[in-house]
């Protein structure tokens, strides 16, 4: 339980926020991250809450982890395709040269 | 910024005029004198910038950071039983009521979801607070870095460690003003960066505290009348007035019209976001002196340098803060955060000058030594209001008392505490001059003066050793 608590808070009050860090910020020092990611995460749990209630669902633990789940994918997907964009861009000019 | 006079040569009358504005007269002679006496030295000593590369090990954070956990802990270890100040009680109320109940307050989002994952409604109030304001240390400390440089974000890190009002705003225990302070600062960690996460992030801040929002928007305004970033600072503002509104739009409404209101009364009692009894203006000067000079001069170095945000958040802290524009105890925390700001390149500057030899580095640690020797301490001495379990039996009586029943008490310490324990009505009034209609309980805590009821005429029946009812 111990862990699953540490784990859980992590996974909340951490990660959507490092995802979001990661994807916008390129150069940010350690402690820069750690401290962004911590207030983005609450961002991203109180907008995850705001979204249940508009939809008129319960703001539990099960839904709140599937939505902060759903952002985070949502980012993830915007990093991915963005560095796709790149990749292909940089291979048009290597085919160009 | 364009200025109306050329700030360097007006520099040391600035500086001067600043001390004397800052002074605390109340205080003795010789201490004022002495801070005088202070503020000349450093004058002649921070005038040029110590020149050569300014650079910091990461080993430097801790010696702060170690003070800062200390000394938020100690309180904890101290006094497990009823820690910190009168405002945990109402938290307490919050955690548990609204983890059963739905509730209005916007704070349950974050404490709900703890609780789901498994953390008890004691170690919110004690180890989650603590890590909050490690937290506030640490934005503190990335927004200076991004402001100036590493030195003095160190240097910030270890005034706010020392800092007494910030020990005795965490001691009164604003566990959400906290939260959102964290937050304020990343805000404008982000606002420093251009990023355009700044309108989430404060848009949650409005969420969660309007108080510090009120702070954040009139930074930002600030900063978008005196700064050159005119289009980035614009779309911030419209963006987070817009989520603002689209997301707490009663209570942002409600918020405005209701302080428009009674600013006007001199009242703001009925609004809960902007109540609390925190230090007076005149109490802080004289907690803040060691620095007051450092801060002085590092105002006239921030509008020489054309340091927007740093000069846009001490005038935003000055404006709410200052009893002659819109006073509000709260925010002597933000005005004292802006004065670490202004004071820790400066704090930053002397320590890299003393460093040199042999003498100063000796001073240097002393210094450290014995600020933090004296804040720990502090932190040892401080009391809660209630220090017995007893206390703490006695007032579960009020939780089972007649519907129609009125609470009342004589201190306004207790305020906070009898709220949070009683769905009944709190008044705050003199018993001797109060003619009850209804039943009426009467409660003295062991801090009130205990001789209040001697001379009372009413037939007072003793319940326990605190209450008595009418």
């Amino acid at each position: 339980m111990f862990f699953l608590t540490i784990l859980g808070t992590i996974y909340i009050f951490f990660i959507p926020g490092l995802i979001i860090t990661n994807l916008l910020f390129r150069k940010l020092g350690f402690l820069e991250k750690i401290v962004i990611s911590i207030a983005l995460s609450v961002s991203v749990l109180i907008l995850s809450t705001l979204i249940l209630q508009f939809v008129k669902l319960q703001p539990n633990l099960i839904n709140t982890l599937v939505t902060i789940t759903g952002i985070s994918i949502i980012v993830i997907l915007i990093k991915a395709g963005r560095a796709h964009g790149r990749l292909v861009g940089k291979q048009n000019n290597e085919t160009q040269n | 910024m364009t200025l109306p006079f050329k700030i360097k040569n007006k520099a040391p009358l600035l500086y001067f005029l600043l001390i004397l504005l800052a002074t605390p007269w109340q205080i003795s002679l010789p201490l004022k004198l002495s801070f005088w006496v202070f503020s000349i030295y450093l004058y002649f000593v921070l005038k040029e910038k110590a020149k050569g590369k300014i650079s910091g090990s990461w080993w430097l954070i801790a010696p702060p950071l170690v003070v800062l956990i200390l000394t938020r802990t100690i309180p904890f270890l101290r006094w497990p039983i009823m820690p910190l100040g009168a405002d945990s009680f109402i938290y307490r109320k919050i955690f548990t009521n609204c983890l059963q109940n739905p509730c209005s307050e916007k704070i349950s989002i974050i404490s709900n979801s703890l609780q789901f994952l498994g953390w008890h409604t004691p170690a919110l109030l004690s180890l989650f607070y603590i890590l909050i304001n490690i937290l506030v240390g640490l934005a503190l400390f990335i927004t200076i870095r991004s402001y100036f440089n590493k030195k003095a974000a160190y240097a910030s890190l270890f005034l706010f460690s020392i800092s007494v009002t910030q020990f005795l705003a965490y001691w009164a225990f604003y566990w959400k003003l906290m939260l959102a302070i964290a937050l304020t600062l990343s805000a404008l960690y982000l606002l420093n960066k251009k990023s355009w996460l700044v309108i989430p992030l404060a848009g949650i801040i409005g969420i969660i505290h309007p108080a510090a929002f009120l702070f954040l928007i009139v930074t930002i305004l600030i900063s978008l009348i005196i700064g050159k970033d005119r289009r980035y600072l614009s779309l911030s503002t419209l963006g987070i007035l817009l989520l603002t509104l689209a997301t707490n739009y009663q209570e942002t409404t409600g918020l405005i019209f209701g302080y428009i209101q009674k600013s006007s009364q001199k009242d703001l009692l009925s609004n809960p976001e902007l109540t609390g009894s925190f230090i007076d203006f005149k109490t802080y000067q004289k907690l803040a002196l060691a620095y007051l000079s450092f801060a002085a001069l590092g105002l006239i170095r921030v509008i020489k340098e054309k340091k927007i945000y740093p000069l846009a958040f001490f005038l935003s802290a000055l404006i709410l803060s200052l009893p002659v524009l819109y006073f509000h105890s709260r925010f002597i925390i933000f005005f004292d955060l802006a004065l670490i700001i202004l004071a820790a390149p400066l704090v930053a500057e002397i320590a890299l000058k003393l460093w040199h030899d042999l003498m100063g580095k000796v001073i240097l640690i002393a210094v450290f030594i014995s600020l933090s020797s004296l804040v720990t301490y502090q932190a040892w001495l401080a009391e809660p209001l209630i220090t017995t379990t007893s206390e703490i039996e006695s007032l579960e009586v009020l939780k089972s008392i007649e519907k129609e029943a009125v609470v009342l008490i004589n201190d306004h310490r207790y305020l906070p505490v009898l709220k949070s324990m009683t769905k009944n009505p709190v008044i705050l009034a003199d018993i001797n001059t109060y003619k009850p209609l209804k039943p009426l309980y009467i409660y003295v805590g062991e801090r009130s003066s205990s001789n209040i009821l001697d001379n009372i005429a009413l037939p007072l029946i003793k319940i326990n050793s605190h209450i008595w009812k009418y």
